[in-house]
């Protein structure tokens, strides 16, 4: 087709107060091409692919499609020209069906007013395109993590783009949810639609992707054919030096110890998504919760947090027998959460000081004030501890790149001093060094008597972290795996609920 | 890692050095920039304006809304927005002046009835948006009307003290008097007091725990929730502080026009919101200082006094009045988009 490229991209540049996110960046993807961008977290990914949305303004560079020009800062004018986009933070209106996001901005009318009918085909068709089978009057508050995804991405499709962006697409998805996704990807290539492609995942993007290009603090460092690279080498592309991967296991943490459970769940349930909950973490140990969606593996963290309180069963927390009402009392208990969405638990317009501190109040000091130099030491030290790039404590922690947000929740209960932490998917959008980190972390916590409960949508990462599996299919628990369980048996035992 | 070394200005950050002015002094910059701008113009134009005499009956005229304005920062720090801070103080005011003057009570007690029913007032407020879940705005619309008519009951609609009902000689108590009218050295009390209570809101805003909580409310209440703050606890308590500075205030208005009546302070509540938003807080919450809050009613009382002494018409000073308001916070959003181009969707 086009030599050129179908989307060019030269020399985009942008600086953000005190960050140059983008410096003289060049892109050229050309059509039923996947171009995979790659980084760590902050590198610049989304920036640029806002910028070629035009969601973001750059302040130097020049984009073009199909050979013509595009206005910077236009959505309108980059959706015109046949550019789409799902972004790394989902933009679902929550409060419309699912079939009104889909078609958001289209939707079809007669005389004047929406036809609803024709709104809710149109709709169907691109759900079943993603693989979601749900019906289309459905409000987005109500759908999990991974369902909203997989509208996102069919509301992207429904613009029948020229190019299409997707920014960590996959972070929320199963993998054979993935799977899926790649297949649509595949189709469109096929026809002659340009992909680009943000993923912290390598593996996938060895898959998925033709070339690939790797940003380095907002520096292009190198775009290569895929077949030119290893994963390692991508891996070192982006952080710049040597990285072992999540596969290279530490040695595992020593399992039950003596004492009673830190935490005891006895026909624990929140009936109609969760139910009949029979399970006990001890301390030291990890424990990874496996699940696809669907399967009440978020609603298990979250009533185990008491975000959603648990409406049947017992639940023991240190041998004692507790009522957990809400977060409040959770925390109180000593237990800790993170959300696999960070926008649920990052405060943006606060400090990155104050969201580290924001759990643990009751140590900030005597009587209503915060103690500011608790404060101060505090967020320096669990900054410098989780490696999190910002330029000053005092910052706002939205200014931060997703990972980087996600390390600042991490050190919300390293603060609060959590001895039982939930966490959902903690590493949903953390680049590999970062994860890396997180996966020492968590082991470090464990070793240091902490009891981890460890929900993931990546086998890989249950396999690798967990002492045990817990496997969870249709809103329970179906089964408990050893680690070594070869991966397919591991996906044989989640996929009740598809069956 | 990261850039963290001084990064040279971009062509845009040159283009912008005229928002970046704007936005350099201490965040609040635009709205300081306009109150000197205004008052370098009203100084030319209006030769009785800067005498200190002039620049003291500002603070003067304008301690009392600018303490409502400090209440009602720290509701829309949560997103919230009392509309009954004005109500709140006439009610105050008053049965502080009736329960003196005409039941006679004790001093101290008539001061405890007054500030009371601010509390009460704050708390009726929490207790309405907490339990019932009915939005801050409806409670407090509700509050706005149904204070004035306590205070209307309380009063008989008559000023207070009124001849006809005082006990043996009893006027206002000589403490309001005192910090309503009174002077130390030129300073008037009335402006050192609202002073006091901008550091004491500053201090609450950004050193308390209430304070922090607030912020985080106001930011994301999914996040605050999932911490283990309560959204609910944080804003009662955050409205009844507000009825409590109402409240006080009410007894300084009280104080400065020698008596009280049910329908004194009329529209305040809506001055007070406009310094909030002029002085640079989001009215969305989550944000917000006590320093812009000040600046913004010191826009509002020397816009209003310039044009005064300029002569302009009662009606006009209504219009620019709004419109002043309006440019400000528009001039504001601009600011704040030249600062960070972009940003998220
Ligand atoms: N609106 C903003 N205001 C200020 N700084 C920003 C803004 N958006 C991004 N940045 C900064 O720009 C840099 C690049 O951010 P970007 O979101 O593009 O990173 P990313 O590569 O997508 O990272 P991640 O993998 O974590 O999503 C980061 O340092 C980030 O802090
Ligand atoms: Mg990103």
């Amino acid at each position: 087709m086009n030599s050129e490229g179908v989307l060019v991209a030269r020399g985009i540049s942008k600086t953000y107060p005190g960050v140059r996110a983008l410096v003289g960046v060049d892109l050229t993807v050309g059509a039923g091409e996947v171009h995979a961008l790659l980084g760590e977290n902050g590198a610049g990914k989304s920036t640029l692919m806002k910028i070629m949305a035009g969601s973001v303004v750059p302040d130097a560079g020049e984009l073009r499609l199909v050979g013509k020009v595009i206005p910077f800062g236009s959505p309108e004018a980059a959706r015109a020209a046949g550019v789409s986009i799902v972004y790394q933070e989902l933009s679902l209106v929550p409060t419309l069906t699912v079939a009104e996001n889909v078609m958001l901005g289209r939707w079809p009318t007669r005389w004047g007013v929406v036809a609803w009918d024709e709104l809710r085909d149109a709709a169907v068709g691109y759900l079943r395109r993603v693989g979601l089978e749900i019906p289309p009057e459905t409000r987005v508050a109500e759908l999990g993590m991974a369902e909203r995804q997989l509208v996102e991405i069919a509301k992207a499709l429904s613009v029948d783009p020229v190019v299409l962006l997707l920014d960590e697409p996959t972070s929320a998805l199963s993998e054979g949810e993935a799977r899926r996704l790649f297949g649509i990807i595949r189709d469109l290539t096929a026809t002659g639609v340009a992909v680009i492609y943000v993923s912290h995942r390598l593996g996938e993007v060895v898959q998925i992707a033709d070339r690939v290009t790797v940003l380095r603090d907002g520096h292009l460092v190198a775009t290569r054919s895929i077949e030119e690279v290893t994963e390692a080498e991508l891996a070192r592309m982006m952080v710049g030096r040597e990285v072992h991967g999540p596969r290279v296991a530490a040695a595992r943490v020593s399992s039950r110890t003596q004492h009673a459970p830190a935490l005891r769940a006895q026909r624990l349930g929140r009936p109609p998504r969760l139910r009949d909950i029979h399970l006990e973490l001890y301390e030291g140990e990890i424990v990874s919760v496996f699940g696809l969606v669907g399967s009440g593996r978020s609603e298990l963290a979250r009533v185990l947090f008491g975000l959603d309180p648990p409406t049947t069963g017992t639940l023991e927390v240190m041998g004692r027998s507790v009522q957990l009402r809400s977060p409040a009392d959770a925390i109180a208990l000593g237990m800790g959460y993170v959300a696999p969405d960070r926008a649920l638990g990052v405060v943006p317009l606060l400090s990155v000081a104050a969201n580290i501190t924001l759990a643990a109040f009751s140590k900030a000091g005597k009587g209503p004030f915060i103690d500011q130099q608790w404060e101060e030491e505090q967020a320096s030290r669990y900054i410098e501890e989780l490696d999190i790039k910002v330029q000053s404590p005092y910052r706002p922690a939205g200014g931060l790149s997703g990972g980087n947000q996600q390390k600042v929740i991490l050190g919300r209960w390293l603060c609060s001093g959590a001895r039982i932490l939930i966490l959902d998917d903690p590493t949903r959008g953390i680049d590999v060094g970062a994860k890396e980190e997180v996966f020492r972390l968590v082991r470090r916590l464990a070793e240091d008597g902490a009891a981890v409960l460890y929900a993931t949508s990546e086998i890989s990462e249950a396999r690798v972290l967990g002492n045990r599996i817990l496997v969870m299919s249709a809103g329970t628990i179906a089964t408990e795996l050893e680690p070594e369980t070869e991966e397919a048996e591991i996906m044989a035992a989640a996929g009740g609920v598809r069956g | 890692m990261a850039e963290v070394a001084r990064i040279p200005l971009t062509e845009t950050e040159r283009r912008n050095r005229f928002a970046w002015l704007l936005t350099s002094a201490g965040g609040r910059g635009g709205a300081l920039l306009i109150l000197i701008l205004l008052a370098a113009v009203f100084a030319v134009l209006a030769p009785n304006f800067l005498t200190s005499r002039n620049l003291l009956n500002i603070l003067r005229q304008f301690a009392v809304p600018g303490i409502l304005a400090i209440a009602q920062t720290l509701v829309i720090v949560t997103a919230g927005i009392d509309l009954s801070v004005a109500a709140t103080a006439a009610l105050s005011g008053s049965l502080l002046a009736v329960s003196y003057a005409h039941w006679g009570v004790p001093e101290p007690v008539a001061w405890l009835i007054g500030l009371g029913s601010g509390l009460v007032v704050g708390a009726v407020n929490g207790f309405v948006i907490r339990y019932w879940r009915v939005p801050d705005i409806i409670a407090t619309l509700g509050t706005f009307s149904a204070v004035r008519g306590v205070a209307l009951l309380v009063t008989g609609g008559l000023p207070a003290p009124s001849f006809a009902r005082v006990v043996e000689g009893r006027s206002l108590p000589e403490s309001v008097n005192t910090v309503g009218a009174g002077s130390l050295g030129p300073i008037p009390i009335i402006a050192l007091v609202a002073g006091v209570v901008a550091l004491a809101g500053g201090l609450v805003l950004r050193r308390t725990k209430l304070g922090r909580a607030a912020m985080a409310v106001g930011g994301n209440p999914v996040a605050a929730h999932a911490s283990g703050i309560s959204v609910g606890r944080t804003k009662f308590w955050i409205y009844v502080l507000s009825g409590l500075i109402s409240a006080f205030a009410g007894i300084l208005l009280a104080g400065r026009l020698s008596s009280a009546n049910a329908l004194m302070g009329e529209g305040m509540e809506l001055q007070s919101i406009a310094a909030v938003v002029v002085g640079g807080t989001n009215l969305f919450g989550g944000e917000g200082t006590v320093g812009g809050t000040v600046i913004g009613i010191l826009i509002i009382g020397v816009l209003s006094n310039g044009l005064n002494i300029l002569g302009v018409a009662e009606f006009w000073q209504r219009v620019s009045n709004g419109l002043i308001i309006v440019a400000v916070v528009a001039l504001d959003q601009w600011r704040r988009r030249a600062g960070t181009r972009g940003g998220r969707l």
